[in-house]
């Protein structure tokens, strides 16, 4: 009760900030807002002691409001919430431990409906009209992994698409679906390669554990595979195999180019923008251009160490990084993509992951 | 103090013509023969205990996390009925809570804890409580305090026998059947016990029902003792244990899961009494494994187990009368293994002394030491001083100060990848002071404590890993008053009221945020009216609110609650007596939750059949 009479109250806050904008603008033709949180940043947090939860922060960072899917729909989300992906009007939540895809309407996260029928659903994307998800299915089970084909009319899983174990994000482009591997519980080194036109599966092997996976405005499909640490027989770390980006020419199927990472660094979140990419290593943010032939050597902002980068997204203006806590409340820190100083954060949820623009 | 009372009152002479010779003949008391945690009734004279019967048992549910919730301080984090239950004793963590039985520590060599939702408390002759450090005595995790399981061996009591069976709503069966043949030099008991439930109650005040939440468990318990001659007496216990839980989901769409544990516990002891000499040696091997199955649907499932072989050496020495010297080595070699622990031995060796002197009529001292060996971590040295002074006949006053530890744990120290092979013992300095009323009629006690424990073992994200670290440093400090008072009405009635508060405070040091799911307040009450052969029992427990954050954020704070029970039954018979009982649990059909989103059954009952022979 207490939550709902706090959501209204934010309601109403936020309705006045924004209707008060608009009243300043006169030179711009009123249109009907699409809904609450038409323009602005969702932070996606994956909670654990608490429910998964989405943050929402206004473009111009001038309001925001935390926990709204629980604001608008007097019901949690559940945990983990692994990630978000948005298409039409619509906002797909994808928790794996509740098994659900949760369909909200982007602008006003109502609750539109839920997609069943899933096991550990970890990435969604759409292509062609279809929804594909992940599934790690049984976590323990090497061979039972899938990809969920979701009818995105009537939210009923229609078939499945059995791969690889572990698999993370996807991407859809050129008419194929490419999947990462991260591997689940375990650890893998493929990139599934799915025909939209027939459902079949091909893959591509990289560098151990490939999770983050963007297309770029050349139309590669680059991978960023972190790299594993080697175990002996009893569980001591003897070595590592390296991490890599990996530039995957979606005509050949092959790997056109990659670049290695120095054996023991394992480099974690991938972001790009408007030709250049981006990712964090040892608590760096590194960034390189489409026309880079190597990695860089220098990095664009050091984090400080009391930052634990769980997140990253990148838009014209701004490098947004998650500072993830599991124990209390994560913070989104925001940096001016120009000089990389720190301008905005914001409190947001228990295990923030992701960044999503609307 | 009542407790101890009973125990001066029980302090008898074995035998007669023991030590003839000897100018003032030690008494062996009751307690040595008897019962085998030596430790707990040698020193627990500056500490509070209370005892937890054979008449609160039976009229408590069999979980023992149910039992101590509403009888002690200790506050639970119940992950659901009958699923997960993390003990929190003075705020801290559940592998900082010792569980023994019998004397022998039990908590997992694997996570360091004992989930109290896996103890049948009818298996049990007495559950007896200990708040405070212990560590010198109990070992590894008795910094908040300690629960001691034990079973009593009694001889020359001839033969009797009892069962209880009790059903109720969710299909929940409770069922104990106890046999004990005791002749003048030999003693044998054994008892059954079996619990399981549907758990499928539906939800007060929300839609839905408690789903996947089944559970059962069996345990089966032998103990015996033989006198061989005056001077030499045999004792065995064995307990074997056998659960099942399906672990309830938040949403219904919730992958579901289920957990199996399998406890095998033996002890062997031989005991001597040679004069001034008491000689105990125990020789105990305790087996533990865990299933965890992450999809109930698939026969693939994560398992853990551990076996620990025990010596234990103790020698005491009757000075006189008032001066007791103690030592004791013990030596515990533990085997794991498991899916994600490669197989590892560790050996701790460990040494005590202990020394209980009363040195006048009113004042009574204890000191206790204890150093172990280990190549696994490096041990601190261990101790601990009382005192206990009695100011009036009825007025009490006892001051503790002790340093104890929590050892880092299998999973802590060897998990694949994760684990860290050089953490450090969790270690706590700590103090309190007691005062102690008690009269014919009513007992008051009231106890401030404080507790630094330094070097807490935190599983952090490290990379992509979670790894534990010795990170956290914590204070805990706070209030526990207990109260009974006992008062006969007339011929037919008698009416008792017993009733427990904790106010704790547990701060991290850096940040000084009270520590998630430890409540500042935690109460309990009950009252029992019998007349003639009825007897009315109310009870009632009241948990503060918790913080879920470790930032201590007002908008994840999970709210408070009270709930009571109460029942009635009655009794009749002579030789042989039948009760005759029923009890409504949360009459007042309360919608609560002992941890997030984990909803409590509304009212529900059970009535029962308790057979004495």
């Amino acid at each position: 009760m207490r939550d709902l009479f706090k959501g209204v109250a934010l309601f109403f806050a936020a309705a006045i900030v924004f209707t008060s904008c608009n009243d300043n603008d006169d030179n711009i033709v009123q249109t009907e807002p699409l809904g609450d949180y038409e323009e602005g940043i969702f932070v996606t947090s994956e909670g654990g002691s608490i429910s998964g939860s989405v943050d929402f922060i206004a473009s111009d960072f001038s309001v925001s409001e935390n926990s709204i899917y629980a604001n608008v729909n007097n019901e949690e989300l559940g945990t983990y919430f692994q990630s978000a992906y948005f298409d039409g009007d619509y906002a797909y939540l994808v928790v794996d431990n509740a098994n659900t895809i949760t369909v909200v309407n982007r602008y006003t996260f109502e609750k539109v409906g839920t997609i069943t029928g899933l096991l550990m659903p970890i990435y969604m994307t759409v292509a062609d009209g279809k929804g594909y998800v992940t599934n790690w299915g049984d976590p323990f089970n090497a061979t039972d992994d899938f990809i969920a084909v979701v009818n995105l009319e009537n939210f009923a899983v229609e078939s499945t698409i059995s791969v690889g174990e572990g698999p993370q994000q996807l991407v859809a482009t050129d008419g194929q679906l490419f999947v990462t591997h991260l591997g689940g519980y375990s650890s893998n080194n493929i990139v599934s390669v799915i025909d939209l036109a027939d459902n079949t599966v091909s893959t591509i092997t990289v560098e151990d554990n490939p999770d983050d996976i963007v297309v770029n405005n050349a139309g590669e499909v680059v991978v960023l595979s972190q790299g594993a640490t080697l175990y002996d027989a009893n569980w001591n770390p003897i070595g590592d195999t390296v991490g890599s980006i990996s530039f995957i020419n979606t005509s050949t199927l092959a790997v056109d180019n990659s670049f290695a990472f120095a054996e023991g660094n394992h480099p974690s979140l991938m972001a790009y923008n408007n030709g250049v990419l981006y990712y964090v290593l040892n608590g760096s943010v590194y960034s390189m251009t489409d026309a880079a032939t190597e990695l860089p050597t220098s990095a664009d902002l050091t984090l400080d160490a009391s930052v634990y980068a769980y997140g990253m997204a990148v838009d014209n203006n701004n490098l947004y990084i998650l500072n993830a806590s599991f124990t209390e409340l994560s913070d989104l820190l925001v940096y001016d993509l120009g000089t990389f100083t720190e301008t905005y954060s914001f409190e947001v949820g228990l295990g923030a992951s992701h960044v999503y623009f609307n | 103090m009542s407790m101890k009372q009973n125990y001066l009152i029980l302090f008898l002479f074995l035998i007669a013509s023991f030590e003839v010779y000897s100018q003032d003949v030690p008494v062996v008391p009751l307690d040595e023969v008897e019962v085998s945690d030596t430790q707990l009734k040698r020193y627990s004279n500056t500490q509070q205990t209370r005892v937890l019967t054979d008449s609160v048992l039976t009229n408590n549910s069999a979980s023992l996390t149910t039992v101590l919730n509403f009888t002690t301080p200790i506050y639970f984090k119940e992950n659901g009925l009958g699923m997960v239950s993390s003990p929190s004793f003075r705020g801290t963590t559940a592998q900082q809570t010792a569980v023994l039985w019998n004397g022998i520590n039990i908590n997992s060599q694997l996570n360091g804890q004992t989930d109290f939702n896996t103890v049948n408390s009818r298996t049990f002759d007495a559950i007896e409580v200990r708040s405070g450090g212990g560590s010198v005595l109990f070992g590894s995790g008795a910094i908040g305090g300690s629960v001691h399981l034990n079973n009593y061996i009694q001889f020359d009591k001839g033969l009797s026998a009892s069962a209880l069976l009790k059903y109720g709503s969710f299909n929940t069966l409770d069922a104990t059947a106890k046999a004990t043949l005791s002749k003048k030099d030999y003693s044998l008991q054994v008892g059954v016990s079996r619990l399981s439930s549907d758990n499928d109650f539906d939800f007060v005040q929300t839609d839905g029902s408690n789903s996947n939440g089944q559970f059962y468990n069996t345990t089966v318990n032998l103990n015996g003792g033989y006198k061989i001659n005056d001077k030499n007496l045999l004792k065995y216990y064995s307990y074997w244990y056998d659960g099942e839980r399906h672990f309830s989901v938040i949403n219904p769409t919730d992958v579901k899961t289920k957990y199996g544990d399998y406890n095998t516990r033996n002890l062997l002891e031989w005991d001597g009494f040679y004069g001034k000499w008491i000689s105990k040696l125990k020789l105990a091997y305790i087996t533990e494994v865990y299933k965890y199955y992450a999809n109930i649907d698939n026969d693939t499932h994560t398992n853990g187990k551990a076996k620990s072989m025990i010596g234990r050496y103790d020698l005491a020495y009757k000075v006189s009368p008032k001066l007791l010297l103690n030592s004791v080595i013990d030596i515990t070699s533990t085997t794991g293994e498991g899916s994600s622990i490669p197989e590892t031995n560790r050996t701790i060796t460990a040494f005590n002394v202990m020394a209980k002197h009363q040195l006048t009529d009113k004042l009574l001292y204890e000191v206790t030491a204890r150093k172990e060996f280990t190549d696994a971590y490096e041990s601190p040295f261990l101790y601990s001083l009382g005192i206990n002074y009695n100011l009036t006949k009825h007025y009490a006053i006892s001051a503790n100060g002790s340093k104890n530890f929590r050892i880092p744990t299998y999973n802590d120290l060897y998990w694949a990848g994760s684990g860290n092979p050089d953490l450090k013992p969790e270690t706590s300095t700590q103090y309190e002071i007691s005062n102690t009323y008690s009269s014919k009629y009513i007992t008051l006690e009231a106890t401030g404590f404080y507790s630094d424990i330094e070097d807490m073992i935190q599983w952090i994200p490290t990379g992509s890993l979670w790894a534990p670290v010795n990170i956290q440093r914590v204070k805990n400090y706070g209030v526990e008053g207990q109260m009974k008072a006992s008062l006969k009405l007339n011929e037919h009635s008698r009416v008792v009221f017993q009733a427990n508060y904790a106010y704790t405070v547990s701060k991290d040091r850096e940040t000084d945020k009270q520590l998630v799911y430890v409540p500042y307040h935690k109460g309990g009450a009950s009252l029992t009216y019998s007349f003639n052969q009825f007897s009315f029992v109310y009870q009632s427990l009241y948990v503060g609110e918790v913080f879920l954050l470790a930032d201590n954020n007002p908008r994840y704070v999970l709210d408070g609650y009270s709930v009571a029970n109460a029942g009635v039954d009655y009794t009749f018979g002579k030789q042989k007596t039948y009760t005759l009982g029923v009890k409504f649990n949360n009459i007042w059909n309360k919608a609560y939750q002992a941890m997030a989103n984990r909803y409590m059954p509304g009212t529900n009952f059970n009535i029962y059949l308790h057979f004495k022979l």
